[in-house]
């Protein structure tokens, strides 16, 4: 049988010379982690790096075949690698075209709720001319389908919307009309405090496939030391008992929930997530408080750090980690869009994890008054009479005149992650996303100085610490199945 | 307030890369460079106060390495990583055919 069959060599030449594809690195302190243009990843040890890129890695070693296969480097075999990490990378960005999916609707600024960390600017229950007025309303929806995005979700937000229910009726009705004609993929959701629920709310929400988003700090004691409700009812009761109705009516998958980090909370890890599970929440937003608007004035954003903060959001993971492997299937859903972005090669449509940032072209608000913001929280700078990103007015402005507005395109040419100082050298950018808004408030520019940014810090250990995580077998399994794979 | 020189020779590592290293040190030290000839910086640092100097001097080091390495990386890539985002901007109409820069 010797010499029947020719050997692989015969038929394929030796490779002699490799070429490198773009990649960036980030020291993690022990080893160095690669990413490039595809969103792939790669750890080497330091001489293995200065190898690689010094051109003298055995073309043999698992190391080469390995950064082969990730497209970290092409050679005179193939250049598929190449063509893999174009079609990888357009396939990441296409977001961009596809712009803008999040539509916000501040149908009022009533609110029910005095919230001690709430960012917007609420009026009492009683209040007059901050509802959403009908020609508003309709000037809205007519805006919403002038986005090229295939997919629309429509948010509604407050105050509390589900004070001014009979707005929310006329833009469901409105859009439900246009996309009978326009055929996209169309949804909804409010964004309510749930204490206000009826069956008549709850009949349209089903009639109308509409989702619920509401918020839950945690245990009792915990969410109503800072939720109150006005009349010094008990929010949580009133809250947890309209979940239960919620999901009997609707179904379990129609209603989900979000946290806001206090100070309270974070003492206590164990005992928020404790609270969601025994609510019947399959997973958790871990949602830190941002130094927006109103909450800056409180002062409760200051009374927590970034580091106190990544210490909270470490020890939580560790102990859903550890449900997930008891059985009980749980998920962090902050993390699940950042493994999101790390695993697959598709983009989220999350506005802070954008580049160029989301502001606009990811999300957009519509004020009461028909002021259009790229943000929530370019909203609220306005609400306190900063008025540099009002994008324009639907009763006034054009589609064009408001989407090409200054307040608009400035922020957005500038937060491109990988023309800003620190970030385009950094292995997590397309991982991560530029925060205008953050920036903005903190720094008072847009983009900032990433070494003393908050927002980084925060980030940079977020992922340190998932990739960390995901050298290990057992909880890399459980995070991939928080991972929406399509 | 703490201070430290470090002498760099610029044959072995760039301008660019030494304000780089500076931009990502910033929320610890602040940096002024001096270039004393063709071939010689001085780099000035001042620390912080919550700053501990031998540990900002180490990564100084440590990360000017880096963005040695980093430019030696662009320097081999530079025309590939235009091709791939020209190909990944190619169909989202955010690319100029060139006429109107003319």
């Amino acid at each position: 049988m010797r010499g029947r069959f020719k050997k692989r060599e015969d038929f394929f030449p030796q490779t002699t010379t490799y070429s490198l594809l773009p990649f960036r690195f980030t020291n993690l302190g022990t080893a160095y982690l690669l990413t490039n243009e595809a969103g792939e990843f790669f750890r080497l040890d330091s001489n293995q790096l200065n190898a690689f890129v010094n051109k003298t890695l055995p073309f043999d070693s698992d190391c080469y075949r390995a950064l082969k296969a990730k497209h970290f480097l092409f050679d005179d075999d193939t250049e598929i690698p190449l063509n893999l990490t174009i079609l990888k990378s357009r396939t990441k960005r296409q977001r961009v075209a596809n712009f803008t999916s999040l539509h916000m609707f501040v149908v009022t600024l009533r609110c029910n709720h005095r919230c001690l960390y709430c960012q917007v600017s609420r009026k009492d229950a009683f209040s007059r001319d901050c509802d959403m007025l009908p020609e508003v309303a309709r000037k809205a929806v007519e805006f919403v389908f002038h986005s090229p995005s295939p997919t629309l979700k429509i948010e509604f937000q407050g105050g509390e919307p589900l004070l001014h229910f009979s707005a929310i009726k006329l833009i469901v009705e409105e859009a439900e009309k246009i996309n009978a004609v326009n055929k996209r993929n169309l949804s909804f959701v409010i964004a309510t405090n749930l204490t206000l629920l009826t069956d008549e709310h709850l009949h349209f929400l089903r009639d109308h496939d509409i989702f619920i988003s509401t918020s839950l700090d945690g245990p009792r004691s915990l969410h109503n030391a800072y939720r109150i409700k006005e009349g010094a009812q008990d929010s949580h009761q009133v809250v947890t008992a309209n979940i239960r109705k919620t999901r009997d009516f609707l179904g379990p998958h129609k209603i989900s929930a979000l946290m806001t980090t206090t100070v309270g909370t974070l003492s206590d890890p164990k005992a928020v997530i404790d609270e969601y599970v025994k609510q019947g929440f399959t997973g958790i937003f871990l949602r830190w408080l941002n130094p927006f608007g109103f909450a800056m004035s409180n002062r409760e954003h200051s009374l927590y750090t970034v580091e106190e903060w990544l210490q909270f959001y470490f020890s939580c993971l560790q102990y859903i980690l550890s449900l997930n492997k008891d059985g009980c299937v749980f998920v962090e859903y902050y993390t699940a869009l950042l493994l999101e972005k790390i695993l697959t090669p598709y983009g989220t449509g999350f506005v802070n994890l954008q580049s160029p940032a989301g502001i606009g072209i990811a999300g957009i608000v519509y004020n009461y008054d028909g002021t259009v913001y790229p943000s929530d929280e370019g909203r609220m700078l306005s609400e306190m009479g900063d008025k540099r990103f009002c994008m324009g007015n639907l009763l006034t402005d054009s589609y064009e005149d408001i989407m090409l507005s200054p307040a608009l395109l400035k922020p957005l040419e500038e937060s491109v992650l990988e023309c800003v100082p620190m970030c385009e050298d950094c292995a997590f950018v397309h991982y991560c996303g530029a925060d205008p808004d953050y920036h903005f408030a903190t720094q008072r520019d847009c983009i900032g100085n990433k070494a003393k940014s908050g927002f980084c810090k925060k980030h940079m250990a977020m992922f340190k610490y998932i990739f960390r995580l995901l050298e290990n077998p057992e909880d890399r399994r459980v995070l991939e199945s928080w991972v929406c794979w399509r | 307030m703490k201070a430290a020189t470090i002498h760099i020779d610029l044959a072995v590592y760039s301008l660019e890369a030494i304000k780089k290293t500076l931009y990502r040190l910033s929320d610890r030290c602040s940096g002024n460079i001096e270039k004393i000839s063709d071939s010689k910086a001085g780099v000035h640092l001042s620390f912080g106060d919550n700053s501990d100097r031998e540990t900002v001097l180490a990564d100084f080091h440590t990360e000017l390495v880096d963005q040695d390495l980093r430019e030696v990386i662009t320097r081999q890539t530079l025309p590939l990583r235009n091709l791939i985002l020209a190909h990944a901007f190619s169909r989202t109409n955010l690319v100029s055919d060139g006429d109107e820069e003319k």
